[in-house]
């Protein structure tokens, strides 16, 4: 087996079972599962605001303002598009098309 | 099965966004030497973007293969923090769909599941939530595929299409955190976020992410403690 087969084996292994044994132990347990308004019931809106600011913001490189701009309009629309129709689709190809047409622009 | 569509339906987004970074992925993978089934193991086997290109890269550096992995490794903890999350929405489930769920959740696909698992009826959450991963696993391996095979031909079509495609994730993130935002999920969201950003920013990510799920947490016990529950 190669060393690379080897390693990407060992990361999946461990990666599955990161996420495979703290869900059978709040599915099949009853004591750890969280509750609704439990200690865990903010964790997953600091989780996605994490993923939201990770995925925006470059960490290698500087983010031009006027990249930066446009990455902030375009998410504009989609809180717009998100608070009017309540359509997580609709918010997030509409963010896109602000995006695209905004580069198109430039 | 219309639960299972519904849930790749509302994948979507997921997919949009994992098209791109797949291609990257299958780009860079042939790029430093990995044979197009070996680029394509890395994404079927993990289904993991960050650490896929932390291996990759490390690898590729020369470092031995235990210390990559380790890194590689560290960088998924997070996930640990999904389980209890999904567990809490997703109601009962088999063993056989439990080990399917659990190794199709991503951090796209755990986001996506938190903020609309809710408004599916109980008995069909399996199925949307399989449906859901069904198709963002898809997104992400036949993405692999492609850039393994000639995705830079692919992209070089427009110099704008990578970027706009990418854009799909930011958006999805914020579309799915707007609903929660509700009482202490705003702090939560700003501490979280505050908390990921500072550390994304010193080459952090991981941890910073791991810091922010620790924000809610300890914002959900002092909301506790104050109202004396």
């Amino acid at each position: 087996m190669s060393e690379v087969l080897a390693a990407v084996l060992i990361v999946a292994a461990g990666t599955y079972l990161m996420r495979l044994l703290p869900l059978c132990l709040s599915l099949y347990r009853r004591a750890p599962r969280a509750a609704p308004g439990g200690t865990l019931s903010l964790a997953g809106p600091a989780l996605l605001a994490s993923f939201l600011v990770v995925s925006l913001v470059p960490a290698q490189q500087q983010l031009a303002v006027s990249e930066l701009m446009r990455r902030l309009l375009s998410l504009l629309v989609v809180l717009i598009v998100q608070k009017k129709w309540s359509n997580i689709g609709a918010a997030v190809l509409a963010g896109m098309l602000a995006y695209a047409l905004q580069l198109a622009a430039a | 099965m219309r639960a299972f569509l519904a849930g790749v339906a509302a994948g979507f987004p997921v997919m949009l966004g994992y098209l791109p970074i797949a291609l990257a992925f299958g780009i860079s993978a042939t790029g430093v030497g990995m044979s197009l089934l070996e680029s394509v193991l890395f994404s079927a086997l993990i289904f993991a973007g960050a650490s896929q290109f932390a291996l990759l890269s490390l690898l590729a550096a020369g470092t031995p293969p235990g210390v990559a992995s380790t890194a590689a490794l560290a960088l998924n903890l997070r996930h640990i923090l999904y389980g209890p999350l999904v567990a809490q929405r997703l109601g009962r489930a088999g063993l056989s769909s439990t080990a399917i769920i659990a190794f199709g959740l991503t951090d796209e696909v755990f986001a996506t599941a938190l903020a609309r698992l809710e408004r599916v009826p109980g008995e069909a959450r399996t199925l949307w939530l399989l449906g859901l991963e069904a198709g963002a696993y898809l997104t992400w391996v036949g993405g692999t595929l492609m850039g393994a095979a000639g995705g830079e031909a692919l992209l070089s079509l427009s110099p704008d299409l990578a970027p706009v495609l990418s854009f799909a994730l930011p958006a999805l993130f914020l579309a799915l955190l707007l609903p929660l935002l509700q009482g202490g999920a705003v702090l939560a969201a700003a501490a979280g976020g505050g908390v990921a950003l500072i550390m994304h920013l010193h080459g952090q990510t991981a941890a910073g992410i791991l810091g922010a799920g620790a924000a809610g947490v300890l914002i959900s016990l002092l909301r506790r403690w104050r109202s004396g529950v």
